[in-house]
């Protein structure tokens, strides 16, 4: 109970007023002689108590009267929160956003209607209020920067928004809520949760967070509620039939143009029915490549494969669709993007070539680059060589090879060195293969230089078994002889071995290594190990100069050495190292949601070498001050156009990186292909995906509801009306001023007629 | 016969000035300027006569005429006389003096209207007496028809101030005894007391073969309980009895008594065929005069 004008209560001791009047009254009497005694005393002694009780009623109605007329001008409510009247409220609005939300409903989508509910309850605040909005959906997000306490263009705002981001952090957005529930300046806040309760979303709020928001809220001074307002009801859920694409399985190992590659694509379903006859279907680009149908049982997974090539190199989108009648259309697409490369230019300086086929030391290397090449098979490869002398080496070759390999080359001259260091630093690839023509010293001083060169390690004492097999046939590991050391096999993460943590891809240790250099490497720079011996010694050293990197290989390239050319894992060993080494240097083309998408094009003209003074970075272009004659590279480099999934348009600055130039965006909050248009027209499209847990539509049960809601110590609501309605009744209370004026006007009438039955008034 | 009282100089300007007023009236009312319905004196009736031309033609009683269908005088005979007392009361009660009674107090009404009674009445040659009383009897001039009583009676209804209680009954029976002979008795009072004992003493008089006529005076305040706000009523006769009241609440049980009061004075007066004539103090004396003599024309 509470007041509207409290000052005004104090009125009430105008009851006083007719008590005084009625004291005055009787100490104010006039005298009268009176002769008709015997008349007045007969009356009076038979109606003496009549007399009194009828005063007293109405001295009591009198004085109530003014009490319950200050009563009524105070203006009384009956609120249940203590606040009366029109009290601004803070709202922070919590918009579930993810993609399920776009699921069907009766209404439209869960996302129409959940944007209706919000507009109806931002429509239906006080005036004087504030809102904002937290879209719960990828990763929480405020949709305005501060509260706004204009409620139509939030309501604007709400209106443009799209659907169709990731899963819902609903402990993270939670606590955005609550921060931005603390920023507002009312007296009444509210964080109302507008939600479609799902599982996947919600069963991972977890006790711990959720009580610590409950105990935030209660800790606040400013009383705040937490409401959960969920859009679909649960029978609607029951039958929650949705199948989606859960994943698209590329192939690991870069592919071609004209190379025929497999796309596995996976279906889950989490309906409660079988579906027969899905169609799930293959499009490379818009263009379809392959339908194929699929029957998936409820509940199952089903996988399906799909046969694909290009003949155009460059950045591709594939995008895999099913067809079946579900609830969610969001989760029935999904795109990967694939980068088709085109023949990978690799140069091979033989260092001691051979007349005989196979004698040469790039031999072996070259058929097991160009496989279909040498085979004349007509399938295209992806590699392709040139093997040249150390002489032939020159500066116009490196221009257009993207892996260079020195293979067993006793030395370079310096020019080519320094051709060579120029280009590895630039973002070259470079192979160094051991060999009996090594030039030690000059590979020790010049290569290496203790550290400082291109050579990851110094080659060291040849350990192994003496002499060379003089045939390719020879196997000279007889009993007796040094033993021979094998390759540890042990899981990689290097990308040239990850592709060999398969066994069925092939068992490195069954290669019998007889000859190796041991590898020194400096104190100061430490090469990463990609492979090692089961003598202990490093087999492959990796290293990074500048932008480019270096692979060393501690033995022969050929059979020399090793028996690896003689290997079945030989080809694709020596083809994940090239390829590898040549594209590994490239950011992703499918991330996750949030995850910023980088895209990497080769400078056409020549940017200077040095780094780039930090502060010239393409956020902030600035024009040269002092003068110093430092140009800024910044008015010099090309903007790249971003496209995003919805088809706006945005343009990013580049920045460079070596001979390369990087555009980056962070703006991959909703998943789909992102497409970024390079200076020479050229797209590179990227895939942003994002967990498919959120096709699950599956709610969380009515009592799992109540928990999570008890535990975040909020309430959940059934139906907006019915909160509406409540909240109304309590932001208004209930004004019984006009009881008490009836009750007013009923005593006043009252008094009029007790007193004129009281005086006996005869008509 | 009293001995003759010493008056003041009060006593004698309110005596003059009552005769005068007195005179006034009984004079105005005899030459026709009071409105009364009855023309002439009331004398005694005698007997119808035939009528002869040359009588005077306002004498003809054509009630008579009309039902006879011949024409008669009224033949009036003097009265002889009739032996008249005034009851005065002087209790305390008779003090009231109301608003609207033009500043009179029901005594000096009274008072006025028993000189102007016995005025008429001693020029009718009748004899006039009179007894003032209150709880019991103060004086009691006996009768008599000389015009020198008249200012005997009105020197002693001027000197007597209203006092003391009431005791109607006691005094009428005694006054019952003293009158000798059967004649008129005006009672000039207000009537409070005991209805009952009143009733006993009237059939006293009535038994004696008296005929009462009992001459009511109230004031309008009595009548119609006008009273407003807080009042202390104080009695007139016992200045210890009062209350403090509230008189609308009063009001309509104290009226509803005074009609019973009224209704049964009213009947135990018709039982014993007294006439009760109600007298207010706003009215002007006259109509006292005229009120009598009503009822002496019906009683004859």
């Amino acid at each position: 109970m509470s007041l509207l004008n409290p000052l005004l209560i104090f009125g009430s001791v105008a009851f006083l007023i007719p008590l005084l009047i009625h004291i005055f009254n009787r100490s104010r009497f006039r005298t009268v002689e009176w002769g008709a005694m015997h008349l007045l005393e007969s009356v009076i002694s038979q109606n003496r108590r009549r007399f009194r009780i009828d005063q007293l009623i109405l001295l009591l109605i009198r004085c109530l009267i003014p009490a319950i007329l200050a009563a009524c001008l105070a203006r009384p409510v009956l609120t249940g929160t203590g606040l009366s009247g029109e009290a601004p409220v803070g709202l922070v609005l919590l918009l579930d956003n993810s993609y399920s939300m776009e699921a069907a409903d009766p209404a439209g989508t869960r996302f129409s209607v959940a944007v209706d509910t919000a507009c109806q309850l931002l429509a239906d605040l006080p005036r004087g209020s504030q809102a904002t909005v937290v879209l719960s959906g990828g990763r929480p997000t405020l949709l305005f920067d501060r509260p706004l306490s204009d409620r139509q263009s939030v309501i604007r705002r709400l209106r443009q928004l799209q659907p169709g981001f990731g899963a819902s952090d609903i402990a993270g957005s939670l606590q955005l809520g609550m921060e931005q529930l603390q920023s507002m300046t009312t007296v009444r806040r509210q964080l109302i949760v507008i939600s479609d309760l799902q599982a996947a979303d919600w069963s991972v709020l977890s006790a711990g967070p959720a009580s610590a928001i409950q105990k935030q809220l209660q800790a606040s001074s400013i009383p705040s509620e937490l409401l959960v307002l969920p859009v679909a009801t649960e029978q609607q859920l029951s039958k929650a039939d949705n199948a989606a694409i859960e994943s698209i399985e590329l192939p690991q190992q870069p592919v071609g143009a004209g190379q025929e590659f497999f796309v596995r694509a996976r279906i889950r379903s989490y309906a409660s029915k079988d579906y027969t006859a899905a169609e799930v279907s293959l499009t490379l680009d818009d263009q379809p490549i392959s339908t194929v149908q699929t029957a998936l049982k409820a509940g199952g997974t089903a996988d399906v494969l799909f046969r694909c090539r290009s003949e155009t190199a460059g950045s591709h989108v594939l995008t895999v669709s099913l067809s079946a009648d579900d609830l969610l259309a969001a989760d029935n697409r999904r795109s990967a993007a694939i980068d088709l490369l085109d023949s990978v230019p690799v140069l091979l300086v033989d260092g001691d070539p051979g007349t005989q086929p196979l004698q040469g030391e790039t031999d072996y290397l070259s058929v097991a680059l160009t496989p279909w090449t040498f085979g004349r098979v007509p399938l295209t490869d992806l590699l392709e060589t040139q093997v040249v002398p150390p002489a032939q080496f020159t500066d116009a070759l490196l221009k257009t090879a993207r892996v260079v390999v020195l293979a067993n080359v006793p030395r370079l001259t310096d020019q080519q060195l320094e051709w060579l260091n120029t280009w590895v630093r630039g973002g070259g690839a470079l192979l160094v293969t051991a060999g009996n023509r090594l030039d030690l010293d000059w590979h020790r001083q010049k290569f290496w230089n203790a550290g400082t060169g291109l050579l990851p390690a110094e080659w060291g004492e040849v350990r192994g078994a003496g002499g060379e097999a003089t045939s390719v046939n020879s196997n000279a590991t007889g009993p007796g002889s040094p033993r021979a050391a094998k390759i540890v096999s042990q899981r990689s993460e290097h990308p040239a071995l990850a592709f060999f943590n398969d066994p069925a891809n092939g068992d490195l240790s069954t290669a019998e290594i007889r000859r190796w250099h041991g590898l020194k490497s400096a104190p100061a720079s430490q090469p990463a190990t990609a492979a090692t011996l089961d003598s202990g010694d490093p087999l492959l050293l990796e290293h990074r100069c500048g932008e480019g990197v270096v692979l060393q290989l501690a033995t022969a390239i050929d059979a020399d050495w090793s028996d690896l050319p003689l290997r079945p894992f030989y080809v694709p060993l020596m083809q994940q190292l090239i390829t590898s080494l040549a594209v590994q240097i490239q950011p992703p083309r499918n991330v996750q949601a949030g995850v910023p998408v980088v895209a990497m094009f080769p400078a056409t003209e020549p940017v200077p070498a040095q780094p780039v003074p930090a502060q010239a970075q393409p956020a902030q272009p600035e024009p040269a001050r002092d003068g110093t004659g430092q140009r800024t590279p910044a008015e010099h480099l090309p903007t790249v156009t971003l496209v995003d999934p919805l088809g706006a348009r945005s343009a990013l600055t580049t920045r460079p990186q070596g001979r390369w130039l990087l555009a980056e965006s962070t703006a991959t909050g909703r998943p789909g292909v992102y497409t970024v248009t390079l200076p020479d027209g050229h797209p590179q499209h990227f895939a942003v995906q994002t967990d498919s847990a959120e096709s699950d539509l599956t709610q969380l049960d009515a009592t799992r509801q109540k928990q999570v809601v008890e535990q975040l110590g909020g309430q959940l609501l059934r139906s907006l009306q019915e909160y509406l309605e409540s909240d109304r009744r309590r932001r208004h209370g209930q004004e019984i001023w006009p009881l008490l004026l009836a009750g007013l006007l009923g005593l006043m009438a009252l008094e009029v007629m007790l007193q004129q039955r009281f005086a006996g008034v005869v008509r | 016969m009293s001995a003759p009282q010493i008056l003041s100089a009060g006593d004698v300007s309110r005596l003059s000035g009552l005769q005068l007023l007195a005179k006034q009236v009984v004079e105005g009312f005899s030459s026709g300027l009071h409105r009364s319905p009855h023309k002439g004196f009331s004398v005694e009736f005698r007997e119808h006569r035939a009528y002869v031309p040359g009588d005077d033609i306002r004498t003809i009683d054509w009630k008579l005429y009309g039902k006879t269908d011949r024409l008669y005088i009224r033949e009036y005979e003097e009265e002889t006389n009739v032996r008249c007392t005034i009851l005065l009361d002087c209790s305390g009660s008779m003090k009231y003096r109301g608003s609207r009674a033009g500043g009179l107090s029901k005594h000096e009404f009274a008072v006025r209207s028993a000189a102007c009674l016995a005025w008429l009445m001693l020029q009718q040659q009748d004899s006039v007496g009179l007894v003032t009383f209150d709880t019991r009897v103060r004086r009691y001039i006996p009768p008599r028809a000389r015009p020198r009583h008249l200012k005997h009676l009105l020197s002693e209804l001027s000197i007597q101030q209203p006092g003391d209680e009431t005791n109607l009954a006691d005094v009428f029976h005694q006054i019952a005894s003293q009158i000798h002979r059967r004649g008129l008795v005006l009672v000039i009072s207000d009537l409070f007391g005991d209805v009952e004992q009143l009733m006993k003493a009237l059939a006293h008089f009535r038994h004696a073969r008296h005929e009462v006529v009992i001459f009511q005076i109230w004031d309008d305040d009595e009548l119609d309980f006008p009273f407003r706000q807080w009042t202390q009523f104080t009695s007139l006769e016992d200045a210890n009895r009062r209350h403090l009241v509230d008189p609308a609440q009063l009001r309509a049980a104290y009226l509803q008594r005074l009609a019973e009061y009224r209704e049964q004075l009213g009947r135990g007066c018709s039982r014993q065929r007294v006439s009760l004539v109600p007298l207010t103090t706003s009215q002007p004396c006259a109509d006292a005069l005229a009120a009598w003599l009503s009822i002496r024309r019906r009683a004859r």
